[in-house]
């Protein structure tokens, strides 16, 4: 039962990054390989207004989603839209988000150091007893909220004019573009969420390991297999994805050791890319020729 | 036309901007690093220094930085060598560790290098700078494969402990009462080389490690790694981990998952990116196992010095201090010698260096010969035992021998 446990918990964390990468899938047919160092981005803003005493805690972990919202509107304008621009098979957003990636981890570093750096804000220290096992208060908090935020989000793409304009966009963008949408600003509000959802995942953890440049960076591997395991195309898919990955690689883990734990998740990637290579909640995009 | 112009001017403006940044790329033009003694009777030496300048790893660059910044003066003073430092960039990289210094050997043509402070960036490189002949200072890695003796003469030095000389002293202690051991290593060159020689320690000695279990870089959590110890019935556990970020990871699941060892040991890694990310209820039964003396004599005055010369907390205090000795130990070679581009008699008087000093009143006595070239020795009496207090103040609890049934 431990590893179960435990393992659900950390998927939350996963499933909450994979969600980012979900949403811009879904709505802009791209993903952004500098998700890591928007995790790094809203830990670091947050601890930039931690002496603002008169902020409320809430207060502070707003400021890191809505700075990581705003560059990630901003990174998608600049930086993949404009590598988007010769259809479908453009992918040359694939070399500018990675470009990003570098760029951002390097102004990280000099702005901030490379050291981590103590986050006390929505910090919850100790554990919970989850069905007889010790679950880290924080922890369990990222995978609450991870679970609240991908139902809400799928309340708002199912049930809202804007989550039907956003499947609008993302089915044919240029049909919308006639109805007096702007695809552009579209995508920029799909990343400006993703991106703060980020960010939002970065203030929580950094609570628990310390702000650094690099905290986001092995949460990567992880995320985007769990969002592709449950699917690109569907919010449901992170929650799965995450509870699958996390149970499968913590049930390694215990059973043969820590190196078996990340490899046995990998494994299942590839095992759902052999057997439905748009994920077990995905569907299946047929083109009429 | 207002086109054209405007392109001349940018291409101008590129052109000064590459010449500019042409300008502040090496040393060469103007250097002043004959390596024989001027006017002045000052020897300046031209010093190859490679390390992550960049990157999440550039702590590992920043303390040697921060020595020839804060010492630089002094060994002009005391031994009439200035030091012409030409850095390059290895970003923690094998294959930048490689070309960094190729480049500072074939193009720069340094008189001595400094770096790569990790171990298994140094390994990469061991077999280049040995063949180049040219003495190797390295103030950072642990790692003993990096020197091979086999090989005279050998141009490498070593000024931090070895992971040898630090498993025999913590051998002793880990099995002490034939406690059920296990480690857990990051899974780098620093963590592999701990777990080699704890387990060479351990063969030798007839004992047996019962849990080897690795940890990645920025792992999200150890909760497996430490439930497998607690179901093995582990009562001393090493972390050979190479950031104090990680080593919180695990302490943290220590924690989490209800584990009481009877004896945690690491290594002088906790001292850096463990304290903010950790918990006193973490880290009171930590224990760490050194040669030097953090707390008083000359390896305090080195990371005082360093606080108050450049402002900033010495960023590795273990190797700040093994830097501080390694430039003392080439200093006084070159003076010896007189000639910096003489090689083979600077690293013989290396070699044969009677006197180490570190700070003002601590020596080490001849600490070499030509199959050791390692400063310290794995006497457990002349290593010290340190604990924790509530902030993260270290405690000398006592020699390593004092301590070896427990402190």
């Amino acid at each position: 039962m431990e590893p179960v446990i435990l393992g659900l918990v950390l998927g939350g964390l996963y499933a909450l990054l994979a969600q980012s990468f979900v949403l811009t899938f879904i709505t802009t047919k791209t993903l952004n390989f500098a998700v890591g160092e928007f995790v790094a981005l809203g830990a670091f803003a947050t601890i930039a207004v931690s002496s603002w005493s008169w902020l409320p805690s809430f207060g502070r972990v707003a400021v890191g989603f809505l700075a990581a919202s705003v560059v990630g509107a901003l990174a998608y304008r600049f930086i993949v839209l404009p590598f988007t621009t010769q259809g479908e098979h453009d992918t040359r957003w694939l070399l500018s988000t990675v470009a990003l990636s570098f760029v951002m981890l390097n102004l990280i570093t000099n702005v901030e150091g490379p050291s981590p750096q103590r986050s006390d804000t929505a910090r919850i220290s100790g554990s919970v007893d989850v069905l007889g096992v010790g679950v880290s208060k924080q922890q369990l908090l990222l995978a609450v909220l991870a679970v609240v935020i991908s139902l809400i989000l799928i309340v708002v793409s199912q049930r809202t004019s804007i989550g039907l304009v956003m499947r609008a966009v993302s089915q044919d963008p240029e049909t919308t573009s006639l109805m007096g949408i702007s695809p552009r600003l579209v995508g920029m509000g799909a990343y400006a969420v993703a991106m703060g959802l980020a960010g939002l995942a970065g203030v929580l953890y950094a609570a628990t390991v310390g702000a650094s440049p690099v905290m986001g960076a092995p949460l990567l591997v992880a995320s985007i297999a769990v969002a592709v395991i449950g699917g690109l195309g569907s919010l449901w898919g992170p929650l799965l994805g995450g509870a699958l990955y996390g149970v499968l690689s913590e049930v390694a883990s215990f059973q043969y050791g820590a190196i078996w734990g990340e490899t046995a998740g990998l494994l299942l990637v590839i095992a759902v890319l052999v057997w439905k290579p748009e994920g077990l909640l995905g569907r299946r995009m047929e083109v009429k020729l | 036309m207002k086109l054209q112009n405007l392109w001349s001017a940018k291409g101008i403006a590129i052109g000064a901007a590459a010449l500019l940044a042409l300008s502040g790329c090496g040393s060469d033009g103007g250097s002043e690093a004959t390596g024989t003694a001027d006017a002045d009777g000052i020897i300046t030496v031209k010093l190859g220094v490679v390390g992550p300048m960049t990157g999440p790893a550039s702590l590992y660059y920043e303390y040697m930085d921060q020595d020839l910044e804060a010492f630089a003066d002094d060994f002009e003073e005391q031994y009439g060598v200035r030091f012409d430092v030409v850095a390059e960039d290895d970003q923690a990289s094998p294959e930048e560790t490689a070309r960094a210094v190729s480049k500072l050997i074939n193009e720069e043509g340094v008189q001595a290098i400094l770096g790569p402070p990790l171990s298994g960036n140094s390994l990469q490189v061991a077999d280049t700078v040995q063949r180049s002949a040219i003495p190797w200072l390295l103030a950072g890695p642990n790692a003993d494969e990096i020197i091979n003796y086999d090989v005279q003469p050998n141009w490498a030095f070593q000024t931090n402990f070895t992971n040898q000389q630090i498993m025999s002293i913590l051998g002793e202690r880990l099995w002490a009462n034939d406690a059920k051991v296990g480690i857990v290593y990051s899974a780098d060159g620093f963590g592999q080389s701990n777990l080699d020689q704890l387990t060479a320690w351990a063969d030798a000695n007839g004992k047996e490690l019962s849990v080897e279990e690795t940890i990645q870089p920025g792992a999200a959590d150890a909760n497996a790694t430490i439930k497998r110890m607690k179901d093995a019935g582990v009562e001393s556990v090493f972390m050979g981990i190479t950031q104090g970020s990680d080593t919180a990871t695990v302490t943290r699941a220590i924690e989490q998952g209800g584990f009481d060892p009877a004896t945690i040991m690491t290594t002088g890694t906790i001292l850096t990116n463990y304290k903010d990310v950790a918990e006193p209820s973490q880290w009171e039964k930590i224990q760490i196992v050194d040669p030097r003396n953090f707390l008083e004599g000359g390896d305090k005055w080195v990371l005082d010095q360093v606080q108050e010369e450049t402002g900033e907390a010495p960023a590795i205090p273990t190797n700040n201090i093994s830097t501080y000795a390694m430039l003392d130990i080439y200093a006084q070679a070159v003076q010896t010698v007189g000639d910096a581009n003489d090689k083979e008699a600077v690293r013989q008087a290396m070699e044969d260096i009677e006197t180490v000093h570190i700070g003002p009143d601590l020596t080490i006595e001849s600490p070499f010969s030509s199959d050791d070239h390692k400063l310290y020795t794995d006497d457990p009496a002349t290593w010290f035992t340190y604990g924790f207090d509530d902030n993260f103040d270290l405690v000398n609890l006592g020699t390593a021998a004092d301590c070896v049934e427990g402190c």
